[in-house]
């Protein structure tokens, strides 16, 4: 694969308007977190405390960062950013431009889709930072440890989101359509993220859920070993990479187009 | 039809009419009424099934009794994040969509004006919004039935009257996205943008969950900003307030189209 086209692509994903709005969606949420944490009431504090094993403000923090801030607005950036990939192309009558070049459709696939990856990574990354440096003084406890054990592990459910509707996108067809039901799977998906946290008898299905695997760190607070980060990471690496397998084999027939 | 139009000429723009309306009521509208009763089903099982734990924090936070008062919650909550996705989606096929694909010029050498080819495109999308808000609403009564029997909280009035001030607000926040979605000119931008519109009617229920100091002393804020909570708080009078709020919602939803039109004519995209 060409690195002048991987380069130009990451440019091009970086630059975009979607991207953009995503950074300072992301930054928004965590210049805001710390006022939605400032006076918890003591029944929040006494649920965090059953589902997370530690009632402490650094866990609500990581909680309310995971599932408030960081899921809904990754699931809309990586729907935003890869929601209509390849689709969007043929629309507009590029594609037969674009696969002049030498490059096959399940490549082009591929290229896109580490744009809209990077896209996404990087504005995700400087929220977390961003968030280290204004809630870190903020919260009582805060481990920076755990904060960004946490990030590396949701770094791979958050690019779920690019990765499935980017699939979903070439294997769909249309790009309505498409849109439409990535958004909803994927809502759907981070709504019961945290099924497993509030039902321990669902905790072993949650797992079959990325963005369930994305907030583990949380189930580990107490007593958070490598394993802890590194088994959820590989997995979600794994689903990742798949997902873009399926993808690019139905990216196939887009060379007919 | 005004004097100067001929016959046929009324019955062509009817026909255009028609064929638009009938693009808005199909596989998506499909795909969105089964995605919303899946999601109605999934609550029905997942609620019951819930620890204290759990339940206890939402009836607390949002004063809430019983099972049928959360099953509402969750129903209201899942009727209007389906209306109003499908109708973000759909939105952008009104011009945004056309625009990218470059057969704007081509549609609008139709013998309509450009103010009507827009409302004829945006206005059954809305309409397709309120047949699902209508249908999604009709499940959730029909779901919740059994639990209602026992709720000291909620009412089926109350169920059909919050349906339809959850599909109002819907259909006005959708509205008002168009707008933005024109002047944004990009089809996945403009669903950022509205999705961003989608979510924050609901911000004021994450406050009241973790700040509910910001809340006292202040109902009437409590009770407009912490939706879809302040729908099955507030039973007892949703079925003499639904339908003022669903006209005033009705009028927002026409203003916020004829802007959305303007601000299309304005940009002069052909």
């Amino acid at each position: 694969m060409s690195r002048a086209l991987v380069a130009a692509e990451l440019r091009r994903s970086l630059r975009s308007r979607s991207a953009a709005l995503g950074a300072i969606l992301l930054a928004y949420a965590a210049l805001a977190l710390p006022f939605l944490l400032a006076r918890p009431p003591a029944h929040v504090r006494a649920a965090a405390a059953s589902w997370f094993g530690a009632g402490d403000a650094f866990a609500l923090f990581l909680y309310l960062w995971t599932d408030v801030a960081m899921n809904k607005t990754v699931v809309v950036l990586g729907v935003a950013l890869a929601g209509s990939t390849l689709v969007r192309e043929r629309d507009a009558r590029e594609l037969p431009l674009l696969l002049s070049k030498p490059v096959t459709a399940p490549r082009l696939f591929a290229v896109r889709v580490a744009g809209a990856c990077a896209a996404l990574a990087v504005p995700y990354v400087g929220a977390h930072l961003l968030a280290l440096a204004v809630a870190a003084p903020k919260v009582a406890g805060f481990r920076p440890g755990a904060f960004l054990a946490s990030m590396l592990v949701h770094l791979g459910a958050a690019l779920f989101a690019v990765t499935f509707s980017a699939t979903v996108s070439v294997v769909v067809g249309r790009r309505g359509l498409a849109l439409l039901a990535s958004l909803l799977c994927l809502l759907t998906l981070v709504g019961a993220a945290f099924a497993g946290f509030y039902n321990p008898a669902w905790a072993r299905w949650s797992w079959l859920n990325p963005f369930a695997l994305g907030a583990q760190v949380l189930a580990h607070l107490g007593d958070l070993r490598a394993a802890h980060v590194a088994v959820p990471a590989a997995a979600l690496a794994a689903i990742n990479l798949a997902t873009v397998a399926v993808g690019a084999r139905a990216a196939r027939r887009f060379e007919e187009a | 039809m005004s004097p100067a139009m001929s016959t046929p000429a009324f019955f062509a723009r009817r026909t255009y009419w028609w064929l638009e309306a009938r693009r808005a009521f199909g596989p998506r509208t499909a795909f969105a009424l089964a995605v919303g009763v899946a999601l109605l089903a999934a609550t029905q099982a997942a609620i019951p099934a819930l620890p204290p734990t759990a339940t206890g924090l939402l009836e607390r936070a949002f004063e809430l009794r019983g099972t049928a008062s959360l099953l509402l919650l969750n129903d209201h909550l899942a009727l209007y994040v389906t209306l109003a996705l499908f109708a973000q989606v759909e939105l952008a096929r009104v011009v945004v969509g056309p625009m990218e694909e470059r057969q704007l010029a081509l549609l609008l050498s139709k013998p309509v004006g450009v103010t009507e080819f827009f409302v004829a495109r945006a206005a059954p999308v809305l309409a397709a919004q309120v047949a699902l808000g209508a249908a999604l609403t009709l499940g959730e009564r029909l779901l919740v039935a059994d639990a209602l029997a026992t709720s000291t909280q909620v009412t089926a009035a109350g169920v059909v009257a919050g349906g339809a001030i959850a599909t109002a607000l819907a259909v006005a926040v959708s509205a008002l996205s168009l707008a933005l979605q024109v002047l944004v000119g990009e089809r996945e931008l403009g669903l950022l943008v509205g999705v961003v519109f989608t979510f924050a009617p609901l911000l004021g229920s994450a406050v009241l969950v973790y700040r509910p100091d910001v809340y006292e002393g202040r109902p009437w804020a409590r009770l407009l900003t912490t939706f879809p909570a302040s729908l099955c708080a507030h039973d007892a009078s949703l079925a003499a307030a639904a339908p003022w709020l669903v006209l005033g919602a009705a009028g927002l939803s026409a203003l916020a189209l004829a802007l959305a039109a303007r601000a299309f004519v304005a940009r002069d995209l052909v």
